[in-house]
């Protein structure tokens, strides 16, 4: 296990580079800059030239990246252009707001897509064709529309939730309940049903092999078989799904922000973007790599301990 | 070896007028057994032959309570197993399974998988055994079957598919059943796997008095290991008897044709047999509806009008043994050499 994990932290340095160097050549690419942004639409040309000296953003692309990674091998994310403030410092103020989204949605979309796949495999009948539809809708159907489907239903009709902003866990348990709710069940519907597919249809495999067969023919508890055989087997391609999933869940989150107004790196990230904040972007970036690494090192563990072909070799 | 479990009596299975059939969408069913009836007396092997699609998975099925009966009865000894399912059907019948990768759980060591028919006995006859007598059971089943000691802290991934079917026999054997329902147990194998296997069966069936219900589309390998044979063709039987006869004088022209299509190490002989098999070979024709005919009647070279109407039933054969053929009485004797049709007996339509 501890030689996977040094593998991994040294093939996150190449990643590491190449995301931050799409970022930068993006960004790069894209017209406009900081300095328009700073001085708004009235700006006369020798402000704007004044100002670009002054950001360094005349400097060849590849002196301001050398100058970015220079920092950041020493752990200094630079300073947002537009606000001053210090990359790492902003990263945290909004690290909360993000977890509070995806934590609760890979748990529910984990818990409830397993638990529904296992019932309609085993149950069969309208359930399971049920979420067979219902999956395929999930697939199709942007986590950002059912959020607006969501708030004119739970918020502007019933009035039962708010629409947008997000309240601290730490000033108001409920009002951080409530604030999340919406925006976590807007980015669970794709998790759940796809990872509900996953385990249905792998458990339907499992249920035909012959050692379920050999098992219910020799009068092994309908449990035992269950929990012990089916699902135990049925686990391992499940996760894999719900590393996929969780990592999709990344992205989902920058537009469940932007729609729900909440404070994270998602919303961090968009705002950044249109601003030409580009030390902001590339902490935002790197910080989601550095996510989707970790995520898929506890997909990677996890499968270790399900399989035993893995563990043995 | 210490006794495990009580070992029940031997007992006769006896399969009568066995019908299965599969739903297919709505209300549409597929008649894979069509009034079958055998019976596996104790101690004895009795082989059940027929090509893919000829029911015989199914019988065994049914015997295992895995697949639905619309008309018969199965029993094992005084015990009518039709509606028996799970912990209520008796320990005395087990089956090794035809796949070598799907009959073990990956997940589980092969001590575990050895020891849980071990603990669901335990369970359903309230008699626990201690950790130690289950460990012990599993070694000396494991020696039995040929496999180390070690074997039972391993994974199934670790193990060949001949090895592996060492294990399910082990796992078969491990509540001492007397009967033995091996489905395609050796077809997945290499040939000179398939060979170990067979003769571990056989010295397993000597040691046990096991009985065995052995089912396989290949007549070959069903010649070493049964006594008796059952030759199934779309559900229904066509021809019964001892081995020795059905292999060296079939006297149903599927069973010809079946003893024909089997490889010989020959290949002189490989060639004649091929040669004959075509000159007696009719275009292909669509298989009738099953009802009122003889299932094999499209593709038989000595079928007459009668057998497109009229369902033959097993009667004494002029050999010995049962054959489902009207024309049993007129086909010529079988010998490898002469296998035409005679000339009386009207050109196939």
């Amino acid at each position: 296990m501890g030689r996977l994990i040094v593998h991994r932290v040294a093939m996150s340095i190449p990643l590491l580079l190449i995301v931050s160097l799409i970022i930068f050549g993006l960004e790069a690419v894209v017209p406009g800059d900081a300095a328009s942004t700073i001085l708004g639409q009235n700006a006369t040309p020798e402000s704007l030239a004044a100002l670009r000296v002054q950001l360094g953003l005349n400097d060849p692309w590849i002196v301001r990246y050398g100058h970015w990674l220079g920092g950041a091998l020493h752990a200094d994310l630079g300073t947002s252009i537009i606000s001053g403030v210090d990359v790492t410092s902003s990263l945290n103020s909004r690290l909360a707001v993000t977890l509070s989204l995806l934590v609760p949605t890979m748990l529910l979309s984990a818990v409830a897509g397993i638990a529904l796949g296992f019932a309609s495999a085993v149950r069969g009948g309208i359930l399971g064709r049920f979420i067979d539809v219902v999956s395929l809708f999930g697939f199709a159907v942007p986590s950002f529309w059912i959020a607006l489907i969501l708030v004119t239903f739970f918020a502007v009709h019933l009035n039962l939730l708010p629409a947008t902003g997000y309240q601290d866990f730490a000033t108001s348990p409920t009002g951080w309940l409530k604030s999340i709710i919406l925006p976590v069940l807007a980015l669970s519907l794709q998790g759940i049903t796809s990872v509900a597919k996953q385990t249905r249809d792998t458990v339907m495999e499992v249920l035909e092999t012959d050692y379920v067969k050999f098992l219910r023919a020799n009068g092994v508890s309908e449990r035992s078989v269950r929990y012990r055989h089916v699902l135990r087997n049925a686990a391992i391609p499940v996760v894999t799904s719900l590393g996929l999933v969780s990592v999709g869940m990344l992205s989902g989150a920058v537009f469940i922000e932007n729609v729900f107004v909440l404070p994270g790196l998602g919303s961090l990230a968009t705002q950044a973007t249109l601003d030409h904040d580009v030390p902001v972007i590339l902490g935002v970036g790197v910080f989601f790599t550095l996510c989707v690494i970790a995520i898929n090192l506890v997909i990677d563990f996890a499968y270790g301990l399900l399989n035993p072909k893995v563990r043995v070799s | 070896m210490k006794a495990a479990t009580t070992a029940g009596e031997a007992a006769e299975l006896t399969v009568s007028d066995l019908v299965v059939d599969y739903p297919i969408g709505w209300r549409r069913h597929r008649r894979a057994v069509d009034g079958v009836s055998l019976s596996v007396p104790a101690g004895r092997a009795v082989g059940l032959v027929g090509e893919s699609g000829s029911g015989k998975s199914s019988l065994a099925k049914a015997v295992l309570g895995m697949a639905p009966l619309s008309a018969g009865r199965i029993a094992y000894g005084t015990t009518v197993l039709n509606d028996l399912r799970g912990a209520a059907r008796p320990q005395d019948i087990q089956v090794v399974f035809q796949d070598p990768y799907s009959s073990l759980d990956p997940t589980k060591t092969i001590g575990y998988t050895l020891q849980e028919p071990l603990r669901a006995h335990s369970a359903r006859t309230g008699r626990s055994l201690s950790r130690a007598e289950r460990e012990e059971s599993v070694r000396a089943m494991l020696a039995k079957v040929g496999l180390p000691a070690e074997t039972a802290g391993r994974y199934p991934s670790q193990f060949s598919g001949g090895q592996r079917q060492r294990i399910s026999i082990a796992r078969a054997l491990i509540l001492q059943p007397r009967l033995l329902i091996c489905d395609e147990a050796v077809s997945a194998l290499d040939l000179s796997i398939q060979a170990q296997i067979l003769n571990l069966l056989l010295e397993l069936q000597a040691e046990l008095g096991l009985s065995l219900l052995f089912i396989t589309h290949d007549l070959s390998v069903v010649n070493h290991i049964a006594e008796d044979l059952v030759v199934l063709f779309r559900g229904r039987v066509m021809e019964t008897g001892s081995a020795e006869l059905v292999y060296r004088q079939p006297q149903h022209p599927y069973t010809r044709q079946l003893v024909m299509s089997a490889p010989t190490q020959d290949l002189e002989a490989q060639r004649a047999r091929r040669e004959r098999r075509e000159a007696l070979a009719l275009p292909p024709a669509r298989p009738a509806p099953l009802g009122e005919a003889c299932p094999f009647a499209h593709r038989c070279a000595f079928a007459v009008e009668r057998c497109r109407n009229e369902r033959p039933l097993l009667r004494d054969a002029p050999l010995g043994g049962q054959v489902a053929c009207h024309r049993a009485d007129e086909l010529p004797p079988w010998s490898e050499e002469h296998t035409q049709p005679r000339e009386a007996s009207g050109s196939p339509a």
